[in-house]
């Protein structure tokens, strides 16, 4: 009875342990990196839902999300519209200066030189780059 | 800027790149952004243009050149820019600009410091710069 009773103690606790580990599990945040890029990937899904290239990204300053860029080529009619530029601009806005030193730029492509110079002039500290989530380290200047 | 672009009296290279030139130091005269800018000129017409503004804007990406094409683009309401070309001052844009160029289609681009002496940037190409 008793070797029963204390068996039976013994699972309820390695039940109650794997529990607190899955709810541990379940409480760490998603790796910080994949959350953001899924909001660029998100900010793609809104381009081409209005009829624009495929193409997102945001821009993130202290874990905070503080620009967002669907590409606006076709929709705002405007060649420089590119999505990394659009969220550059946003940051600004929001910062409510041109300088992003500090920010990170997650966007769903390889950026193009206007826009990988763009994020060097914002003076972005990091590029992450598509599903993979790519590390493109700082933004350089020219080809 | 939905005003109409005032039109040099006389349409030549030099008329436009003074007009850059102008928009150039008074952008830097009044504190909106650093001294360039730029204008898109078809037909022998303005149809856009441009002067820094990234103080004004918050916006790094607002150089001369890239404000004159998206002014440009929003005019005609159209992000292909075939068959025109920029005049900018200064030396030769910076690779974001040079590209915006290039990504606009815009058939060449002239630079200069002063209005009688321009250089032929040539035709945009990716990567060039």
């Amino acid at each position: 009875m008793l070797n029963r009773r204390s068996m039976l103690t013994g699972a309820m606790a390695a039940m109650m342990t794997g529990l607190l580990t899955l709810r541990n599990a379940l409480a760490q945040p998603a790796n910080a990196h994949s959350g953001f890029i899924k909001r660029a990937f998100a900010m793609r899904r809104r381009a081409v839902a209005e009829g624009d290239q495929a193409y997102g990204a945001i821009v993130v300053k202290k874990g905070r999300v503080i620009g967002l860029g669907p590409s606006r080529v076709l929709t705002n009619m405007d060649a420089t519209g590119h999505a990394e530029m659009e969220a550059l601009r946003d940051a600004g806005r929001t910062l409510g200066t041109h300088d992003l030193s500090g920010c990170i730029l997650y966007t769903t492509s390889l950026p193009c030189r206007m826009c990988e110079t763009a994020a060097y002039w914002g003076n972005i500290e990091r590029v992450y780059t598509g599903a993979d989530i790519t590390d493109r380290g700082k933004p350089g200047y020219g080809c | 800027m939905a005003d109409l672009i005032k039109q040099p009296a006389v349409s030549s290279p030099a008329a436009f790149m003074q007009r850059a030139l102008d928009l150039a130091a008074a952008t830097q005269k009044s504190g909106r952004g650093n001294a360039y800018g730029a204008v898109i000129v078809r037909s022998d017409r303005i149809i856009g243009e441009g002067a820094n503004a990234i103080y004004a804007h918050h916006d790094p990406t607002a150089h001369g050149e890239v404000e004159a094409i998206k002014d440009a683009c929003r005019r005609i309401g159209d992000n292909d820019l075939s068959g025109a070309v920029i005049y900018t001052s200064g030396g030769a844009p910076c690779p974001m600009c040079a590209t915006a160029c290039y990504w606009a289609n815009l058939d060449r681009i002239y630079y200069a410091h002063r209005a009688d002496d321009i250089t032929d940037g040539g035709v945009p190409e990716y990567g060039k710069c």
